[in-house]
């Protein structure tokens, strides 16, 4: 029974070390993207929109390999799974309509690209986003 | 022999390696594929010998020649294919090159090309091709071989079994939002000519040697999507010829010549007009599509239709699904009502992802013919158990 009071804590601090981040999605801080909504944001990342009303081409990036915070993006933006979004991309690229985002290795490359980009969207966990990049909109 | 070893050695290839880019000067080369295992086995249905098949036969794929037939045991080449995509952007990135390669296992891995397009995009929007590509008849025609975009483990053969699957031409396509809609236009022209017809040895016999023309193919669809609905329209029309070396007598265990003037070079016209509607809410999802088929001049019209409903949870997929075709005689040009084909397929999927890259499928089919007392080949009714691996990389 004593060694549950060591036990229960360790686990409570571990579920909270782990806890899932909310996401934090980026762009340039002098960005053009105010008032994008989340729709619009799944639109861009679908390929399904290439201009925005204000007639700037949003260039969003991704994350090379699969990943627990693209499952997380993809579902909070679409409500798919990974492998979902991944089948869509298959009809979708196989055939020359659309491409997928372009993929960057990782949060410091997205990071790097959306400092220096006007255009660009991206994310990260809400942590990690620095202050050379402004949010939009953050995830849950 | 060598087609079976390149099949070999490109999926080992690929499964190690998976999509590559590579900037080469400045020109940006990217390469991906896609690949099925797919396996099934024949529960039950008519037995019967029909033209030079030992049935109860199942037609996975007519514009392959993809059949299940009667053999006992597990038949893997219906569905199994292995396909690669390279594309070439050039330096002013308005341009690009598109290729795509597939080898099938029901043609002993001989391989395909069955895109070879050159791109020019106007703009982000609107992009004009020129080339092979696949001939965009119904929804999921673009992505036909690509196993881990579809539902199931083989497409609707009710609707998606057609003569001509691909065209040589030009295609022209727009894209844009309006009122919240997703549009997207494509109008496209150009002609086909098949050599040796998979679609035709399955009504003629597998030795028969069918050519097929398609000319002055012209046609369009527009799809539109909003909220999770989704619809698409299309037309297509064209000349269309064949000539084959005849059709497979049984009884003679041998070709005979073809009394169907369709079969003889008489040429005909055809207005092919589709529709798509699918409807996704949260984790359901409706889908249905129709064709229907007009030919001035020829005693039968085509209809088809299919229906089905998707749910998923977690990592699994579940489909049920029903397709119908049937020809209708036309009797003021000589159509016999009782000499038409007729059958219905009622599927249930059930998929499974095993990475956000891979799936794999278990599907039972149940056909039964409904075709009339005059209409041959009779192929019957067939219950098929399919199971498919799918993999893009």
């Amino acid at each position: 029974m004593r060694s549950l009071f060591f036990v229960l804590p360790l686990w409570l601090w571990m579920t909270a070390a782990h806890a899932e981040q909310p996401i934090a999605v980026i762009a340039h801080p002098n960005h053009d993207f105010s008032g994008l909504t989340r729709k619009q944001i799944a639109d861009i990342y679908m390929g399904r929109i290439t201009t925005l009303p204000n007639d700037i081409i949003p260039l969003p990036v991704d994350y090379l390999g699969e990943s627990t915070l693209r499952e997380r993006f993809y579902q909070a933006i679409t409500g798919k799974s990974m492998a979902q979004v991944n089948a869509y991309w298959a009809r979708m690229s196989f055939t020359g309509k659309a491409n997928p985002p372009r993929r960057l290795a990782d949060k410091t490359s997205v990071l790097q690209t959306v400092e220096k980009n006007h255009d660009v969207l991206g994310y990260v966990e809400k942590e990690a986003a620095s202050k050379d990049v402004a949010t939009l909109m953050v995830l849950e | 022999m060598f087609n079976h070893i390149f099949f070999r050695l490109m999926l080992g290839v690929c499964v190690s390696f998976g999509a590559h880019a590579q900037d080469w000067g400045e020109w940006n080369f990217s390469g991906s594929g896609f690949f099925t295992v797919g396996a099934g086995v024949m529960l039950g249905g008519t037995r019967n010998t029909v033209l030079d098949k030992q049935c109860p036969c199942f037609t996975a794929d007519y514009a392959q020649n993809g059949i299940y037939d009667g053999r006992g045991g597990l038949q893997f080449g219906p569905d199994s294919k292995l396909g690669l995509q390279g594309t070439a952007t050039l330096p002013d990135e308005r341009y690009s090159l598109t290729t795509q390669v597939v080898a099938r296992a029901t043609q002993g891995h001989h391989v395909d090309l069955e895109w070879l397009y050159g791109t020019y995009r106007f703009s982000d929007d609107t992009a004009m091709q020129l080339g092979r590509k696949r001939l965009p008849l119904f929804y999921y025609s673009d992505s036909q071989d690509v196993g881990f975009s579809l539902p199931w483990t083989h497409l609707p053969p009710q609707l998606y079994g057609w003569e001509v699957v691909n065209y040589n031409g030009i295609s022209l396509q727009h894209r844009a939002q309006i009122n919240d809609w997703d549009v997207t236009g494509n109008l496209l022209a150009g002609g086909e000519q098949v050599n040796d017809s998979g679609y035709w040895k399955v009504y003629n016999g597998q030795a028969t040697q069918t050519k097929v023309s398609w000319k002055n193919i012209v046609g369009g669809n527009v799809q539109f999507g909003k909220n999770g609905f989704e619809a698409r329209l299309g037309y297509t029309q064209s000349a269309t010829q064949r000539s084959s070396n005849g059709v497979w007598n049984n009884a003679s265990r041998s070709v005979v010549a073809s009394t169907d003037p369709f079969l003889n070079n008489l040429p005909t016209r055809q207005r092919i007009y589709t529709a798509a509607f699918n409807f996704d809410y949260r984790d359901w999802g409706v889908l249905s599509e129709f064709i229907y088929i007009d030919r001035p001049g020829a005693n039968f019209k085509d209809h088809g239709s299919r229906l089905g409903v998707t749910h998923r949870f977690d990592r699994w997929e579940a489909t049920a699904h029903v397709s119908e075709y049937h020809s209708q005689a036309v009797i003021a040009m000589g159509g016999d009502p009782l000499g038409q084909e007729s059958h219905i397929n009622r599927s249930l999927t059930a998929r499974y992802f095993l990475t956000p890259r891979s799936d794999i499928k278990l599907q039972l089919d149940a056909q039964h013919d409904r075709g009339g007392i005059n209409w041959t080949p009779k192929y019957g009714d067939a219950r098929l158990l399919s199971l498919a691996y799918d993999r893009i990389f």
